[in-house]
């Protein structure tokens, strides 16, 4: 077979990339657990996959192939900020990492299902979502407003994600 | 699922795990695959919803400017984003940076548009010049160069497999695209009859024939089945052929669709007003869009004319300057960037708040300049964060404003230098001695047991007090000082040798790059700092009086065309209101 010439190949990089988009963002969330450092961290690693994708085997999946630079970039990311990644084991993020890519297949689905499950929340539970994500704020800037503890707010919050996850997982099962 | 941790979950999520309790977790987590999935759900759908949030904001904007356009008014995109996105306290753990590049662009919109003009106007007065070369010494005017036919775009679907174009550059750019909102990989592809909104930022599309469009945020514009034409929905951009292959580059608008003859031109889409076109230098040829009414014949536009369709009948008529709009003749220049050899961005810093983490007294200055300067009195620095680490053999060149007060007889400038008691000293730095300029790169030992490794340069003439000047070091990785030239105000200078006996050691230094000061100041930070960086921390080191602007930094040897190029444009754009004063 010919080679590919570097147009099909960036093209063909840039379509594996955003297939594998959200599950790498997902990912690498969890581990740096800063939207905004984490959004650094992912166009570290399209970088960096771009740059070796010429070494990428194109018989082997591409997320695993993925998830191992992402792996390296978030070592670099806490080196570079001088503190330790949160101590989960290796082995447990390996799980983690397997788990993503589980998950990554159903991609459009999931956001589908997502914002399917935000309309079931009820009123207070959705303005707490708001306030957290849509507002950015924290639990203790939420407590405070609301009038309430943060531990309040955090278990609040914690419960609503449980639904929203719940209430997905359900979704996936039964469109799987 | 049963048994499930919530408090340790919980804690995970809000980042509050310690030690005990992550072994915990993690023991939970590898006992079934179903836990692991669970808190992989968990997580993405923490970061799903955060998505979700900023895409209902980009949302909200785009659909609020579609109303603002359908009632026909004015109001700035600009500010209706400030509204949106208020700038966040600089401490908030919560700022973003999608907001703080918003409010930047507000923030700056009126110097932006100082420098458009500026830009413009240094742009229609070199192609006032060209104009004149190319009428003397070239038989092919741009007014009876050949007019290309227009290609077919008539085909909506979108080929993935055939390339027209490629995002080139961009400054903090937010595109809505079909599948998605958010940042786009540098040097992206794109496709036939693709449909791109940007949001925020600028880009620079180039098409498969070279030619180069500036897009300004916001904006819509579609790539269409030729290898060389753009279609702007709504927005503004700039066209652009610098070459003989790109020429015939057509921008396909609302009403009217331009043929670049070699030249530059501006272009604003705007449903209510009509689009517009300024050419700015060579010539455009405009005709009728395909699906319009043929309300007019067929033009050669010269530079300076500025045209609009009018909505209602589709005719072009000629409009005044002033009621054109302001385009970006340029991406924005960052205030400090890294470029490789093919002329990439390959690191960015130009939200000022979000260049470094300040300590002391540097403050930003907004007056009078256009990407603000590093202001220093002495008591301040910027720390860079982990940048810039080159070894001996790399060539290297950096690029800087600097206004010096004199004030001190050695001032850092800026440079990754660190202090170690086992390793001595290592790095390089640029720095002013006794008012001349000084460049080092260097591995000392504190010991003074072994001999010292280092090549020092100085500029023969003394620096000018209070003024701006255009400062230029460029490192072929020869480890010779004869491969380090200096470079002032454009102009090459005779530098003076002080040292050349850099050995194999390395310059690699275990610190931060810093502006203004070659340790940090703040002891409150120290705390933060790992260990090897405490020791150059504490070394607070030749702080910096005067002003620091507009440093870019290439991983090659830039020559000279290149520095005057550079002097040029930034001393005409930014510093001339401030140079020599």
């Amino acid at each position: 077979m010919p080679a590919d010439s570097p147009n099909t190949s960036i093209q063909r990089f840039t379509d594996l990339w955003l297939d594998n988009h959200d599950m790498i963002s997902g990912y690498v969330y969890m581990r740096v657990r800063n939207f905004h450092d984490a959004e650094d961290v992912i166009q570290e690693i399209a970088r960096s996959a771009a740059g070796s994708f010429d070494q990428y085997d194109t018989a082997q999946p591409f997320g695993p192939w993925l998830i191992t630079i992402a792996n390296r970039r978030v070592v670099d990311y806490f080196r570079k900020q001088g503190r330790s990644p949160l101590a989960l084991t290796d082995e447990a993020m390996q799980d983690i990492a397997n788990a993503h890519l589980e998950l990554s297949g159903s991609k459009d689905f999931r956001f589908d299902a997502l914002q399917a499950c935000l309309s079931t929340l009820s009123d207070r539970h959705r303005h707490a979502i708001d306030l957290r994500y849509s507002q950015s704020m924290s639990p203790e800037q939420i407590a405070q407003r609301v009038g309430a503890s943060p531990t309040a707010v955090n278990a609040l919050i914690y419960r609503v994600r449980k639904a929203l996850a719940n209430c997905i997982n359900d979704r996936l099962r039964k469109g799987a | 699922m049963e048994n499930v941790p919530d408090k340790l979950i919980s804690a995970y999520l809000e980042g509050g795990l310690d030690e005990t309790q992550a072994a915990e977790l993690s023991q939970w987590v590898q006992a079934s695959r179903d836990h692991a999935r669970y808190l992989a759900l968990l997580a993405s759908l923490e970061h799903g919803l955060i998505k979700h949030a900023k895409m209902r904001s980009n949302s909200d904007i785009l659909t609020e400017l579609q109303q603002i356009e359908d009632r026909g008014e004015e109001l700035d995109p600009m500010v209706l984003a400030a509204e949106r996105f208020p700038a966040p306290e600089s401490n908030s753990p919560t700022r973003h940076q999608y907001a703080s590049a918003l409010s930047y662009v507000i923030e700056h919109a009126f110097t932006h548009k100082r420098i458009a003009i500026l830009a413009t106007a240094a742009v229609l007065l070199l192609g006032a010049v060209l104009t004149i070369v190319l009428l003397v010494g070239d038989e092919n005017t741009p007014g009876t160069a050949q007019v290309p036919d227009l290609p077919d775009v008539t085909s909506p679907t979108p080929d993935p497999n055939r390339v027209v174009a490629m995002v080139t550059d961009q400054v903090n750019a937010q595109w809505v695209i079909a599948n998605g909102q958010g940042a786009l990989p540098d040097r992206m592809l794109l496709a036939t009859n693709q449909r791109l909104t940007l949001v925020a930022g600028f880009a620079e599309i180039t098409t498969n024939r070279g030619a180069r469009v500036l897009v300004q945020a916001p904006a819509t514009i579609e790539t269409t089945e030729s290898d060389n034409a753009i279609r702007l929905h709504r927005g503004k951009l700039v066209g652009r052929c610098d070459t003989e292959h790109s020429k015939g580059l057509v921008v396909h608008a609302p009403g009217i669709d331009l043929v670049d003859l070699g030249t530059e031109f501006g272009v604003s889409a705007d449903q209510v007003n009509g689009s517009t076109v300024l050419v700015m230098s060579g010539s455009v040829r405009a005709e009728p869009a395909d699906t319009s009414p043929r309300a007019f014949e067929p033009v050669v536009l010269e530079q300076g004319d500025a045209r609009r369709i009018e909505p209602e009948t589709g005719e072009l008529e000629a409009i005044d300057l002033s009621e054109v709009s302001v385009f970006y003749a340029q991406v924005p220049h960052p205030y400090v960037k890294m470029v490789n050899d093919i002329g990439s961005t390959l690191w960015l810093r130009q939200n000022q708040e979000d260049i470094g983490d300040r300590f002391g007294k540097a403050a930003y200055s907004k007056a009078g300049q256009s990407f603000g300067v590093l202001e220093l009195d002495g008591q301040g620095c910027v720390d860079l964060f982990d940048a810039l680490d080159f070894s001996s053999d790399q060539a290297f060149s950096v690029a800087v404003w600097i206004k010096p007060d004199m004030q001190s007889d050695d001032m850092f400038v800026l440079g990754r230098i660190a202090k170690h008691q086992e390793r001595g000293i290592h790095g390089y730095d640029l720095y002013i001695k006794e008012q001349r300029l000084r460049f080092q790169m260097k591995h000392a030992f504190l010991s003074r047991t072994q001999k010292d490794s280092l090549i020092r340069i100085e500029s023969p003439e003394k620096l000018n007090n209070q003024a701006w000047q255009h400062a230029v070091v460029t490192y072929d990785g020869s480890g010779r000082a004869a491969g380090v030239r200096m470079y002032l105000n454009g102009f090459e200078v005779e530098n003076r040798v002080i040292d050349d006996s850099l050995s194999g050691n390395t310059i690699h230094a275990d610190t931060t790059f810093r502006l203004g000061a070659r340790g940090f100041v703040d002891a409150e930070h120290l705390h933060k700092l790992a260990p090897a960086h405490k020791l150059a921390a504490a070394d607070r080191g030749s702080p910096m009086f005067g002003g620091i602007g507009d440093l870019v930094v290439f991983d090659r040897v830039i020559d000279r065309e290149d520095i005057q190029s550079m002097h040029r444009l930034s001393r005409d754009a930014y510093f001339a209101l401030n140079e020599g004063s």
